[in-house]
């Protein structure tokens, strides 16, 4: 058992799936001689060479479109967007065509493909650097959604997203690359993809987040613990499918529920939980359901002020959690 | 206290810049993010925003000196501790890692902006502290506060259902004296300790009753009649024989399947009494499935013994027991309690002398068997009792009357008035008792 760092993990993984399976390739920009951005493809080109370690040009429409291609040729692509701002000319290849080939074919094409791409904000990073876009993600049938929080996590769920014979996107918060380190088991182990986690137990009030904010969120809980507070904490792990199950589970026993997210409030993952949860546990709300998002702006500020205004911050959390208490 | 200020990164792949002009003067207070100076680098000309409040004591470096990243550029004297000195004290905060998995993993802070892709200098590794900051965000609205009267939420509405608490009887803790769900859940607790009803659930089996006996009395206009039956002739006949009967048929004989063979001659002599009420006919059924109805834990199970007129006394016997212990042990089906054109209640079991039974939904009449006890009776000259009169016709003289001391069973009809009236009862009743009393002792 090791202190890893979340881009340790998500670089074990990949290697240990390379490894395993010579069918799994990376490509994206960067990712070989560079070793990625983030280093998470470091000392790959060197062990894996140029034929499993493809470096791209500038061009996502191609990295996805080509991964496509790929996939429905047999091999398990990792695809990687640098940043979530640059995925949007890959759009057409990965939620209009990826997407569909399963489903379009009758179940008969398969396309085992995994899209890595790190996203979200609080690095002063700006319009281009920091965007939030797992709504568009999420909305769409046909492919799975993953965004894990921890080192653990990450690992876990990058294995069962390679394994899957389905598209996956697999979200990775960039602030959490190194700034969240946590426990790793040194043998193999996967996690089931469409699962969250109960990461805190409480009984008075429950927060279902994910991402960078859950780490935020487990803060508030413990602090709340302290003033007697109650607070169980769910992580979604997984986004589409969501796990209903664990979701209805908590608010069934608390009775109140506060989703917490960084991006946008207006269309967010947080409004289709609330709906899941107006729909099914309606008999067990004791409080109106509350989001605490990201604001409605096209792109997270630059200024640091600023960028703290637009985040989720734990004093908010605590603050939302309070008051929610309280009702 | 004194901090250096050095060249942050400013870009991914920026590693030096120019210090193209001061904008402030040593000795002069800076606020926090007020820019300090003017910096170039190869791709633009940016400001270099203060990261703390204080004084400037002195600058490092001159203007239009070229350096590199992180090189120090000047010192400023902090006024007072701000939010940053706390996170820069070093002090590693403890999580009290209550029910937190280590592999969840901690959130380091980090001193110095790191850029998208982290390419600063590694952060410390420090536990982010938690800032004192107001609380923000749109306040809560609503709680009972919005609407005049109580509201209620959902979860409230459904545990006061659930435990039958009655809401308006409750003062509320939450938001506005909102009546909240540890209200109720407080409420219910405490109402086991002292109380002066009980609420008991509503089985289905109570409800079915329930349903029954209400369209029963609500659409059949019932009268009643009883007769007393000298069973002591039939009392003997059974001692006699039920010891033989028992080993003979591996079941007890009780008086029931006598009881059911005088019903089944009833009804076969008085078919209106095995009829039902078809709004535009009275229907007579030529078949006769009897329902027995037998008191359970649960309650009134009245299971169904097909064609009864078929069956002999043992196969009575046997349909009685058999119905009787599947009743008990919840084994009946649908179609064991379904189809019965008449109904015989054995209330004596229970030792009640008389009873007012409800004709069952689709019925023209049920029978009751009371207790069987030993009475005085006057005999008169009757049948094959040869006994004097108690009085003679004239009335003026007595004779000693003739008292015995004789099993007695009475036996209650009711009766569905719409299909019948009391002479035609009063006639099964007949044929019954003396089915009955014709037993040789």
């Amino acid at each position: 058992m090791g202190e890893k760092s979340v881009i340790e993990a998500i670089r074990d993984a990949m290697r240990e799936e390379m490894r395993r399976d010579e069918r799994v390739i990376v490509l994206g920009e960067d990712v070989g001689a560079r070793g990625g951005v983030f280093l998470a493809t470091q000392g790959f080109l060197e062990e894996f060479g140029e034929a499993r370690v493809i470096d791209t040009p500038l061009a996502e429409a191609s990295i996805v479109g080509i991964a496509l291609g790929l996939a429905l040729k047999g091999l398990r692509p990792i695809a990687e967007i640098q940043f979530a701002d640059f995925a949007w000319p890959a759009f057409n290849q990965l939620l209009g065509e990826a997407a569909r080939a399963c489903y379009g074919s009758f179940g008969n094409v398969r396309v085992p493909l995994v899209v890595r791409i790190p996203y979200g904000g609080g690095i002063r990073g700006g319009l281009y650097h920091s965007q939030n876009m797992e709504a568009y993600f999420f909305h769409t049938p046909g492919i799975k959604v993953v965004a894990p929080a921890t080192p653990y996590d990450a690992k876990g769920l990058l294995k069962a997203a390679i394994r899957d014979d389905n598209p996956v996107v697999f979200l990775e918060h960039k602030k959490t690359y190194r700034l969240v380190r946590g426990d790793v088991p040194e043998g193999e182990y996967v996690l089931p993809l469409g699962k969250a986690e109960v990461k805190h137990e409480g009984s008075q009030v429950t927060v279902i987040s994910y991402g960078l904010v859950l780490h935020y969120c487990l803060q508030a809980a413990r602090k709340l613990a302290s003033e007697g507070i109650s607070v169980e904490v769910v992580d979604l792990r997984t986004l589409r499918p969501l796990d209903r199950e664990t979701i209805i589970g908590s608010v069934q026993k608390t009775g109140k529920v506060l989703i917490v997210h960084e991006d946008n409030k207006t269309g967010g993952i947080g409004a289709e939980v609330a709906a899941i949860l107006a729909e099914e546990a309606f008999e067990f709300l004791d409080a109106p359901i509350r989001r605490l998002c990201g604001p409605d702006v096209p792109t997270m500020p630059f200024a640091p002020p600023l960028e703290e205004a637009y985040m989720p911050t734990t004093e908010k959390i605590v603050a939302a959690l309070r008051e929610l208490a309280a009702y | 206290m004194r901090v250096t200020v050095e060249l942050p990164q400013v870009g991914e792949s920026v590693v030096e810049g120019i210090l193209a002009r001061w904008l402030k003067e040593p000795g002069q207070l800076v606020q926090l993010y007020e820019p300090l100076a003017e910096i170039v680098t190869d791709k633009v000309t940016m400001e270099l925003p203060s990261p703390v409040s204080g004084r400037i004591l002195r600058f490092l470096v001159e203007e239009g000196a070229k350096v590199p990243v992180g090189t120090p550029l000047l010192e400023i004297e902090t006024l007072s501790d701000t939010p940053c000195d706390s996170a820069l004290s070093g002090e590693e905060a403890q999580p009290t890692g209550v029910g937190v998995s280590e592999r969840v993993g901690r959130l380091l802070e980090e001193e110095r902006p790191v850029g998208p892709t982290g390419g600063g200098a590694p952060p410390e590794a420090e536990e982010t502290a938690i800032r004192r900051a107001e609380d923000e965000g749109a306040p809560m609205k609503g709680g009972a506060a919005l609407v005049e009267k109580p509201w209620y939420s959902p979860a409230v509405r459904r545990l006061a259902r659930e435990h039958g608490i009655d809401l308006e009887t409750l003062s509320g803790t939450g938001l506005g004296g909102r009546v909240t769900k540890e209200d109720v859940l407080a409420a219910i607790a405490q109402r086991g300790v002292h109380t002066e009803e009980e609420r008991v659930k509503i089985t289905p089996i109570r409800r079915l009753i329930a349903e029954n006996m209400q369209r029963s009395v609500r659409e059949i206009p019932q009268a009643w009649a009883m007769v007393e039956v000298d069973v002591t002739d039939l009392v003997l006949y059974r001692e006699r024989v039920k010891e033989d009967f028992q080993r003979r048929e591996g079941v007890k004989l009780t008086y029931l399947p006598f009881v059911l063979q005088a019903v089944v001659e009833g009804l076969k002599q008085h078919p209106r009494l095995n009829a039902r009420w078809a709004g535009e006919h009275i229907i007579l059924r030529r078949r006769i499935h009897l329902g027995i109805a037998v008191a359970t834990e649960q309650g009134l199970l009245v299971p169904v013994i097909r064609d009864a007129d078929r069956l002999s006394l043992a196969g009575l016997a046997r349909a009685v027991h058999e119905l009787t212990q599947r009743a008990r042990q919840h084994q009946l089906t649908l179609e064991d309690v379904q189809g019965a054109t008449f109904t015989v209640n054995n209330t004596g079991a229970l030792g009640v002398m008389l009873s007012r039974p409800i004709v069952p939904p689709d019925q023209a009449g049920i029978l009751t068997m009371e207790a069987i006890t030993q009475r005085v009776i006057v005999f008169t000259d009757r049948g094959s009792h040869t006994l004097p009169k108690v009085m003679d016709e004239s009335l003026s003289s007595f004779v000693a009357p003739v008292f015995s001391v004789r099993y007695c069973m009475n036996m209650c009809l009711s009766f569905d008035h719409r299909i019948l009236d009391g002479a035609e009862a009063a006639a099964f009743l007949q044929t019954v008792k003396q089915r009955l009393e014709a037993f040789s002792p």
